[in-house]
């Protein structure tokens, strides 16, 4: 315990610990929609896209977070078009044109970033290193959070409404595309957001795990985004506290022990993990 | 608190609703890139009828009702209701997606679902009332779906669903109720409860429009039937349009 209290006397540590915190939430929260909507694979396309995006940002822009963010938004834009474009065009499906779009773009951002002064470490874009933020990088991260964290609580109804049904949805007056691609925006700067503190895997993992792992407990959309945030909240959190006290790599501890909630929860959630079908089923059977 | 619903219902049905509220099509057209599907639709029809539309498929049954659900890009002609554009009245049309198209793994109960309907009238931010949840109870009742409201909606059986839909429609005080393909895939005892229940749907002053394929059912189940081809092949009761020669024109090719 006298270990624990140790390490977070470093001021690193705390501000590590007040990023998990934030990513968690605002990540675990998002998982929820994400999951609902089914856009795991069209986010980690998009998650993709941020490494050309941002060297495409700081080329025009000179490196500043919004730089980042513009880049990313007009590639991840551009990346998203040229999918639905493809798709629409021929018989090959979204699916399909999604990551040879996003594995493409990637290596483009690879070999810009080779050719232009930027000194963007691709461990650190992959894993992040939130042992290294800075007071005004954590400052950053919390205005851009909380602000997607409120618009998402905010326009909870009209969101959830939008993916059970969207035919309904639109018949009730509510503006789909504007809330769709609002919501493609809020995930880029989510996504953006993490990119500084925990690398573009620990946001992707973050996107989707603690959603998944909810919604094989609960029966309420409520519960389902609200649980993410809190399971974001404590699998980040104690990732963090783990690695400094295993001294391993903070990133991939934390995105090993969402996978591993996530593995055990499939099996094992006593409402739909695969043990009780598995039971269910043999008990139907006699 | 007055009522902002003038159909009486549930608990206060007092079988009388005065209502001539009137839907209205006028001069409907559709057009899907150089595909015509629906050409020059025009009719009326008052609240308390029930009418089926019939015709084969790709004939514009689900194109109408998605018209006046207001879900396609505004085409050439105009619908009205209550003399007015359906775009003012969005909470009191009510469409109702087909069972195949909805995601039944949405964690979501019945219960919550049928709170859902009445988020067209709360908007995003006003919170639920007594008058929200008296709605919303009564729904569920009329429904008959009081002892599975609390399931998850994919442990329902067809006419369940159907009927969890509709009790949305009613907590959403919808006067016009648009169904594709409510009976299909329902089996014969779940399809009688579901006509009792439109039909008292009826009684109670909405209009129900549903899109239909038996043939045999039309006329116990509706008052009215619209046959389609693209365009108008006949409109009016049940034996007076499904003559031999209107059903020949609508259903072959």
């Amino acid at each position: 315990m006298s270990e624990w209290v140790e390490l977070l006397s470093y001021p690193f540590n705390q501000r590590a610990l007040l990023a998990a915190v934030l990513i968690g939430a605002v990540n675990g929260y998002f998982s929820g929609y994400v999951v609902l909507r089914k856009t795991a694979l069209f986010t980690g396309a998009l998650s993709h896209s941020l490494l050309p995006g941002t060297a495409v940002g700081f080329i025009l822009f000179g490196i500043s977070a919004f730089s980042a963010f513009s880049g990313a938004l007009m590639v991840s834009l551009l990346i998203g078009l040229c999918a639905i474009a493809i798709s629409r065009g021929s018989r090959v499906d979204k699916d399909a044109a999604l990551p040879i779009l996003c594995t493409s773009a990637f290596a483009i951002g690879l070999l810009i970033l080779d050719h232009i002064k930027v000194n963007i470490e691709l461990e650190g874009f992959l894993f992040g290193n939130i042992l290294f933020l800075s007071d005004s990088d954590l400052w950053y991260a919390y205005l851009v959070g909380f602000s997607v964290l409120v618009l998402l609580v905010v326009f909870q109804r009209p969101i959830l409404l939008f993916i059970f049904e969207p035919n309904v949805a639109q018949a009730q007056g509510i503006p789909v595309r504007c809330l769709s691609y609002g919501l493609i925006t809020l995930l880029i700067m989510t996504l953006i957001t993490s990119l500084q503190a925990v690398g573009v895997i620990l946001a992707l993992g973050l996107l989707v795990a603690p959603g998944a792992t909810v919604y094989l407990f609960v029966d309420s959309p409520r519960a389902l985004l609200w649980g993410g945030a809190l399971l974001g909240v404590v699998t980040t959190s104690s990732g963090l506290l783990l690695s400094l006290v295993l001294d391993e790599r903070s990133g991939a501890v934390i995105v090993l022990l969402a996978g591993l909630v996530f593995l055990t929860c499939f099996f094992f959630s006593p409402k739909y993990g695969l043990l009780r079908q598995w039971l269910r089923a043999r008990h139907a059977h006699h | 608190m007055p009522h902002r619903d003038h159909i009486h219902w549930g608990d206060e049905a007092d079988g009388d609703h005065g209502c001539e509220h009137l839907l209205e099509v006028r001069g409907l057209h559709v057009h899907y890139g150089a595909v015509c599907a629906l050409h020059d639709i025009s009719f009326k029809v008052a609240c308390g009828h029930s009418l089926a539309l019939l015709g084969s498929n790709g004939a514009g049954k689900s194109t109408l009702l998605k018209s006046i659900a207001g879900l396609l890009p505004a085409g050439q002609g105009t619908i009205y209701w209550r003399g007015q554009p359906v775009r003012k009245h969005t909470y009191e049309i009510a469409y109702l997606p087909q069972r195949e198209a909805v995601d039944w793994n949405f964690p979501i109960t019945v219960r919550g679902m049928v709170e859902m309907g009445c988020y067209a009238q709360l908007g995003a931010w006003r919170a639920f009332g007594p008058h929200e949840d008296g709605v919303v109870q009564k729904a569920i009742r009329a429904m008959k779906l009081e002892e599975v409201q609390d399931r998850q909606i994919a442990a329902l059986s067809g006419g369940q669903q159907q009927r969890a839909f509709i009790a949305r429609a009613l907590a959403q005080e919808a006067h016009v109720l648009l169904l594709d393909e409510p009976f299909s895939g329902l089996d014969q005892p779940a399809q009688e409860m579901l006509t009792g229940l439109l039909a008292e749907l009826v009684e109670e002053g909405r209009l129900v429009m549903a899109s239909h394929h038996d043939l045999k059912t039309v006329a116990s189940s509706f008052d009215l039937a619209l046959l389609i081809k693209r365009e108008i092949v006949a409109f009016g009761p049940p034996g007076e349009s499904m003559s031999e020669s209107n059903l020949a024109e609508a259903f072959t090719a």
